[in-house]
């Protein structure tokens, strides 16, 4: 044997490089598919037992799963795929995971760097085709840069906003041989330099100002409450100048619902009273949120009277929708530690007293107050429900449309990480995969997948995932017909032309069966809170529970889309019946 | 059709973005473009005193659309620094090329057009010239606007080429933060 083979001997190949770069991120589990061009990688993950490999039936839940994986866990969620269709049925989940900020990093197979760009087998411009839903790619075209790429690209997706970063490594950088250096320096990216908002006198002085001068403050709660580890702060911030709290649907957790300063969600179908309160505030004060129209309403109406400090860590969404009278683009904490303290105690009881009187004639329409006591089970109800009988200790995990508004409105969450759904995205499908992923970052909690039946026969191809690897969730299916949420708009704004939305879903139960899931459906008020008792005991296995409910109702309030905040459509008070 | 700026239409704000030299620097960058409606935006590209590194220059419409575009240029990962050129002094430079139909007859007017605006014509065929000529957008409107009655064949105009008047070279630590650099410092070659 010569010297050469020797020492080439002694190097790895890109391959191994890339599982020891894994192990030094500290990953435990890994989401994927296989597929030609990643079949080295494959062929080594064999030896490299600590990391866990969940294989799942769609790459677009092996996205979702590693971004539930994410968001519960606090760490990078990582997947799996191939070339060409392995890559492309990403672009969904890497959208999901821009859109909310979620870190996640997509390793996908790439044919050999001798036939890019020749049509060659399952390739696609991954690059290409991910940039606008990536935080940062990147396409690995020398075995030595590799270690380094990974490195960087775990940096890149959970420093500053947190996102997705996908890198693309083709088949003979795989198979190419390198003596890996891993790079011991930490990465510093020029990206970082220079871009926050120094904090300094002038800030603290300013920020005071707005405060001590506010009678109407409101606080926007955002996504980047919990994120940056404000929880406590914002809490602490919110009671010493006794200021209200508004919150986003990615903010829910981030300030605890029941808190007597606790405004709820705002928005679309935010409660009214929280958007009267937005619209007649002199001061909001935006924390790691970022103004998205789903929030605002009508830009150009939005909270008129307000002066607005916004705080964020992406310095691109300081004044992108709303122009403001004080930009801090920072990390939230940061910020809050160093503001609050230099400023006086406020207290603001006749605008808690205001807000107490919307919230009172708002209270009087909520469809709860006076439940049904016959027909149809309500969503609303079995929301409630789910919420009393689980005392709200659980994590759950929401798909898109009617479900995830009503879950939103009747189940309060008091902790951080205790609601994740795709809401930036609006990802249908998202709620079973991302479960999953939830549940495997937090063996310990009991987690709840609640999706409608539309969004639920997205990917229920993972039902096999579940199965196959142990996973014990709780999957609820509110099941009422409709792609609701889209019938809903028809009702309102389409002249009750119900086109497409009309829905033929198989029977769950036996759907469950043949994976051999354990099942309950319940359509009867008297059977619902035993049957969500049994399936909490539930303990082996994930198990489905199926509610049949109401076909025709309807989220409120509502704010039309482009509609100015408070003119929302509400239920009229003291009757079930859904406005026309 | 020669797309010429209208003489109301404000001097277009200038931004310079100095970034990484990398093959997908120019697909990003047009990229967000795009997804960020960016509009009448004009782009150069062109290399640096640094191996690894490019500079870019974008043309926009009003102010407002360049602060938009200075929070989005500092998303993109490979670009190093940012530069907002609405309020220093610069120097700013278009490229132009342009055929001219020219006879015999037309060509000595040309040349004398070419002198006045420090243009210069760089190729004769038989019934055409075509006319090289740099400078910001007044001088070659202007240029333009007095070669159109002879007729403009073909031409092509770049964006704007930008540099800072005053004595501070803004790239100069530039380089030393590039992927490349970092790369090398990184993992020192073996």
């Amino acid at each position: 044997m010569n010297q050469k083979t020797n020492s080439l001997r002694l190097m790895k190949t890109g391959a191994e490089i890339l599982w020891d770069c894994l192990e030094r991120e500290g990953v435990e589990v890994v989401f994927g598919y296989p597929g030609g061009a990643i079949l080295p990688t494959y062929d080594e993950m064999t030896r490299h037992p600590t990391i866990r490999h969940v294989l799942t039936r769609h790459e677009q839940g092996a996205t979702h799963m590693a971004d539930g994986y994410a968001r519960a866990s606090g760490k990078v969620g990582v997947v799996l795929a191939t070339s060409g269709p392995g890559a492309t049925n990403l672009v969904t989940g890497l959208g999901t995971a821009m859109m909310d900020s979620s870190p996640i990093v997509c390793l996908t197979g790439q044919v050999p760097t001798t036939a890019l760009g020749s049509d060659a087998f399952q390739e696609t411009d991954t690059v290409g085709i991910s940039q606008p839903v990536v935080k940062h790619n990147y396409l690995v075209t020398d075995v030595d840069e590799l270690a380094f790429t990974l490195k960087e690209a775990f940096h890149v997706a959970r420093s500053g906003r947190p996102g997705p970063v996908l890198v693309d490594i083709p088949k003979d950088i795989q198979l190419a041989r390198s003596s890996e250096t891993w790079p011991e320096p930490p990465i510093s990216l020029p990206i970082q330099r220079g871009k926050a908002t120094p904090i300094d006198r002038d800030c603290v002085e300013r920020f005071g100002e707005l405060l001590t001068a506010a009678e109407r403050p409101v606080i926007l709660a955002g996504h980047g409450v919990a994120m940056s580890g404000s929880v406590d702060t914002l809490r602490a911030f919110a009671e010493r100048h006794d200021i209200p709290v508004a919150i986003t649907l990615l903010g829910k957790g981030g300030f605890p619902e029941t808190h007597p300063l606790c405004l709820g969600m705002m928005g679309m179908h935010g409660g009214a009273a929280v958007n009267q309160a937005i619209q007649h505030a002199d001061l909001l004060l935006a924390l790691g949120m970022r103004f998205d129209d789903r929030v605002t309403g009508k830009l150009a109406s939005y909270a008129p009277h307000a002066k607005k400090i916004h705080i964020d860590i992406d310095p691109a969404e300081i004044g992108k929708n709303v122009p403001v009278e004080l930009g801090i683009a920072c990390d939230l904490r940061e910020a809050l530690d160093t503001l609050v303290p230099a400023i006086p105690a406020t207290t603001h009881s006749p605008w808690r007293d205001q807000i107490r009187a919307w919230q009172g004639e708002a209270d009087e329409r909520d469809i709860l107050r006076q439940p049904p006591s016959e027909g149809p089970l309500l969503a609303a109800e079995v929301i409630d429900a789910l919420c009393r009988v689980t005392g709200g200790q659980c994590i759950n995990v929401t798909d898109v449309g009617q479900h995830q508004m009503w879950e939103a409105q009747y189940f309060p969450h008091d902790h951080p990480g205790t609601l994740v759904t795709s809401g930036g995205m609006g990802t249908m499908g998202f709620a079973l995969p991302a479960a999953l992923g939830v549940k495997m970052a937090r063996p310990d909690q009991e987690v709840w997948a609640i999706a409608g039946d539309g969004g639920f026969q997205m990917t229920m191809a993972e039902l096999a995932t579940a199965v196959q690897e142990g996973i014990a969730i709780k999957i609820v299916i509110v099941n009422n017909g409709y792609l609701g949420m889209v019938r809903q708009w028809q009702e309102f704004f389409y002249e009750q032309r119900y086109s497409a939305t009309p829905l033929l879903s198989p029977d769950f139960c036996r759907i469950a069966e043949a994976y051999g899931i354990p099942s309950v459906r319940v359509s009867q008020r008297d059977q619902l809170t035993a049957a969500i008792a049994s399936v909490q005991a539930h303990a082996e296995g994930p198990i489905l529970l199926e509610l049949v409910v109401e076909q025709h109702d309807v989220v409120f309030p509502m704010v039309p889309a482009g509609s100015d905040l408070d003119t929302m459509i509400r239920r009229p008070k003291a009757t079930t019946e859904a406005a026309p | 059709m020669i797309h010429r700026q209208d003489p109301l239409t404000p001097r277009p704000v200038l931004v310079s973005a100095i970034a990484e030299a990398r093959p997908d620097l120019l697909s990003q960058v047009t990229g967000f473009l795009r997804k960020r409606a960016f509009r009448d935006t004009r782009v150069t590209l062109g290399t640096t005193e640094h191996d690894h590194v490019t500079r870019l220059t974008f043309a926009l419409a009003s102010q407002g659309e360049a602060a938009r575009l200075v929070r989005e240029l500092r998303r993109v990962l490979y670009v190093l620094e940012v530069l907002d050129h609405s309020q220093g002094a610069v120097v700013a430079r278009d490229l132009l090329l342009v055929k001219v139909s020219a006879g015999p007859t037309e060509r000595a007017a040309i040349a004398q057009v070419c002198e006045v605006f420090r243009a210069r014509i760089v190729n004769v065929a038989p019934g055409s010239v075509i006319v090289e000529a740099t400078g910001n957008d007044e001088k070659l409107d202007g240029l333009l606007s007095v070669l159109v009655p002879y007729g403009i064949e073909e031409m092509t105009r770049t964006g704007p080429a930008v540099l800072g008047r005053s004595d501070e070279a803004v790239g100069k630590d530039l380089a030393e933060s590039s992927w490349r650099a970092r790369l090398m410092q990184a993992t020192p070659p073996h």
